[in-house]
């Protein structure tokens, strides 16, 4: 009896520890979110002066082109501004073809800018940016603008201050 | 009629006998184990029980740098950018790095900034109302750090520690199972000695029913809390890992915040110096006329807020240009685990892996580790770990003492061995096929009986008062 009993202690342990060997071997059931979007900023290799400016997006999703964007929005600002409802201008993108998305703007002073693309395409979201340099800009000059660009950006957050009371 | 009933009279004294050499074999086999465990068992229930109240104690020993001071302020203040604590920060350390942001989702609470400085790391705890920065701690010196690594690697760290650990804990598992063996009532069943403590009784069976009873009572939670520490340890604890993974039923890619990572998809020519990942956090003017530029520790946050991740949760900063932002959960209870990894230049969410995605085992673990911390259902859980750690440290004692009692002076007082051989073979090979599901106990018992056989034997006096007869 005692025999059989640390037997089957011993056996349900074995047992139990084992099951986990055996147990389902299924597939996830679900494959994680995994974005595969990609948006490639188009820029000209210089910027001229209040001139028509041509700024491209090109989107891809698992190497194909997105025809279908549910929102492509350009939004550029002055890196002395900074980003934010005064300084930044928002311009929606049309649709060219091969998922190339265009707006069209003009640069009135030289200096640093941002462009930002805003891209939703069903649950994806992206929104690289670049620097642009407009006109002649001076070393001293975008090292003076990147500190400022500093501030701006860590008083930009849900639009209050970020300094000391 | 008479041939039968003398089988009958064989068959009963066979049976007595084969229950008493057992009863003997097990007992030596719980001896050993337990006189090797008991060290451990004390150390690892002071420690497990003192960890187990981490919240409360921390809470109470770094309440300055935890909280912010004017709670009632803190309902209706908005809090600055994470950027421009950060900045506060920077600005206290210049030389420092700040690796990781982390939110509470107490809105008492403080913000917590990781920082590197001197390759020293610390925790930074800052105001995220007014920006003032409260006071920092240096990662593992915390009240609290101290009683993991005495559970972990008893202090004294280092790999042989995290085995012993391990040892003794899977040796626990067997002093369990012989320990239920022998409680077992044999004789007649009696709620006395079994489930209740003959306390009018004196002497051993006092001491071996406050050993045995609360040994059974406790025997389930003390199994729960030794299988729950297993993932964490080394040989167990990889066999798990690898057994989770070659089922598929673990955790999925990129689950873990500090394993391997996705990589972000710009190539580095085209990425503007001065990333949230270089030392200095100001940018360094560039040559190009255009270039990507990654995106703040603002961003970061408002995608992973987008995301649904809900606090507490941590954001690590890129460590390189190919880095990626990555935000991982850290809630108490399971089911809010979430690690995102984002593209920093594009935000674009790489990876984003939830409790939900994780496979059966390693939906387990996660509870099952939840339970070992104390964390899985509030107090009572705190509670029932802190009752268990204080039965051990009993059991330990109430062993000890009927160790004493029945222990003569020049000898170890081990029980006496079996002379049946059989049945000593039969316990061993159960112990063998222990060994090879606790690798570690398996080694040691090869270990132990190679130095027992064939160099302690051959010492007359060790073996004397090593095996007591």
């Amino acid at each position: 009896m005692i025999k059989k009993v640390a037997v089957s202690i011993m056996l349900a342990f074995v047992l139990i520890s084992s099951a986990a060997c055996t147990a389902s071997t299924d597939t996830q059931k679900k494959q994680h979110v995994s974005s595969q979007l990609y948006a490639e900023i188009i820029t000209p290799e210089s910027i001229a002066l209040k001139q028509d400016t041509v700024l491209q997006v090109r989107l891809t999703d698992h190497n194909e082109p997105v025809t279908k964007a549910d929102l492509v929005q350009f939004e550029i600002w002055d890196a002395k501004k900074g980003q934010g409802q005064e300084g930044s201008q928002m311009i929606p993108a049309q649709h060219d073809k091969d998922g190339l998305y265009t707006v069209t703007t003009t640069f009135d002073q030289n200096g640093v800018y941002f462009v930002q693309t805003h891209v939703s395409v069903g649950e994806q979201h992206v929104m690289p940016k670049k620097q642009l340099i407009v006109g002649e800009v001076s070393a001293e000059e975008l090292k003076a603008v990147q500190e400022e660009m500093l501030k701006h950006e860590q008083g930009a957050f849900e639009g209050h201050g970020g300094h000391h009371h | 009629m008479e041939a039968n009933q003398a089988v009958q009279t064989n068959a009963v004294s066979v049976k007595t006998k084969t229950k008493a050499s057992f009863y003997q074999i097990v007992w030596r086999w719980h001896f050993y184990a337990g006189l090797f465990a008991a060290p451990f068992l004390i150390v690892l229930a002071i420690s497990g029980g003192v960890y187990l109240f981490k919240p409360q104690i921390e809470s109470m020993l770094y309440k300055d740098l935890y909280y912010v001071e004017q709670a009632s302020d803190a309902q209706e203040a908005t809090a600055l950018a994470p950027s421009a604590l950060i900045h506060f920060v920077q600005q206290m350390h210049p030389d420092g790095q700040i690796n990781s942001i982390m939110f509470y989702d107490d809105r008492t609470r403080t913000v917590e900034i990781g920082m590197t400085e001197n390759d020293i790391a610390s925790s930074v705890f800052i105001n995220p109302y007014s920006g003032e920065v409260l006071g920092s701690l240096v990662s593992g010196e915390r009240f609290t750090d101290i009683f993991v690594k005495m559970h972990s690697e008893l202090i004294i760290g280092g790999t042989v520690a995290n085995y012993l650990v391990e040892l003794a804990a899977c040796w626990t598992v067997i002093l369990l199972l012989t320990g239920l063996y022998m409680w077992w009532p044999r004789n007649r069943a009696s709620i006395w000695g079994t489930v209740l403590p003959r306390f009018r009784q004196k002497g051993k069976v006092f001491w071996r029913d406050m050993h045995a009873v609360p040994a059974f009572w406790l025997s389930l939670f003390i199994l729960i809390l030794v299988l729950t520490g297993l993932p964490w340890s080394a040989v167990t604890g990889k066999q798990i890992s690898s057994l989770a993974t070659s089922t598929n039923t673990g955790y999925p890619p990129y689950a873990l915040g500090h394993g391997a990572k996705p990589e972000s998809t710009l190539k580095t020519k085209d990425v503007a110096k001065g990333g949230p990942w270089a030392t200095e956090n100001l940018p360094v003017p560039v040559s190009m006329a255009s270039s990507y530029v990654p995106l703040t520790i603002n961003e970061a946050v408002t995608i992973a807020e987008g995301a649904k991740v809900e606090k507490p949760y941590r954001v690590m900063m890129p460590k390189s240009e190919k880095g990626v932002y990555t935000v991982t959960t850290s809630h108490t209870v399971p089911g809010g685990e979430a690690t995102l990894h984002l593209d920093q230049y594009s935000g674009a969410i790489l990876s984003d892996v939830r409790y939900a995605d994780y496979g059966l085992m390693g939906k387990a673990i996660t509870v099952g580790i939840a339970l070992h911390e104390g964390r899985l259902f509030g107090l009572a859980n705190q509670l029932l770990g802190l009752i268990t750690c204080l039965g051990v440290i009993g059991i330990v004692i109430s062993s000890f003492v009927m160790w004493r009692k029945r222990k003569p002076q020049a000898k170890l007082g081990s029980p006496t061995p079996s002379k049946d051989k059989n049945r000593t073979r039969v316990v061993f090979v159960l112990m063998l096929v222990m060994g090879i599901l606790m690798p570690l106990v398996g080694i040691s018992i090869i270990v132990v009986f190679v130095l027992d056989r064939f160099v302690l034997s051959r010492i007359q006096p060790v073996k004397a008062w090593l095996h007591g007869a």
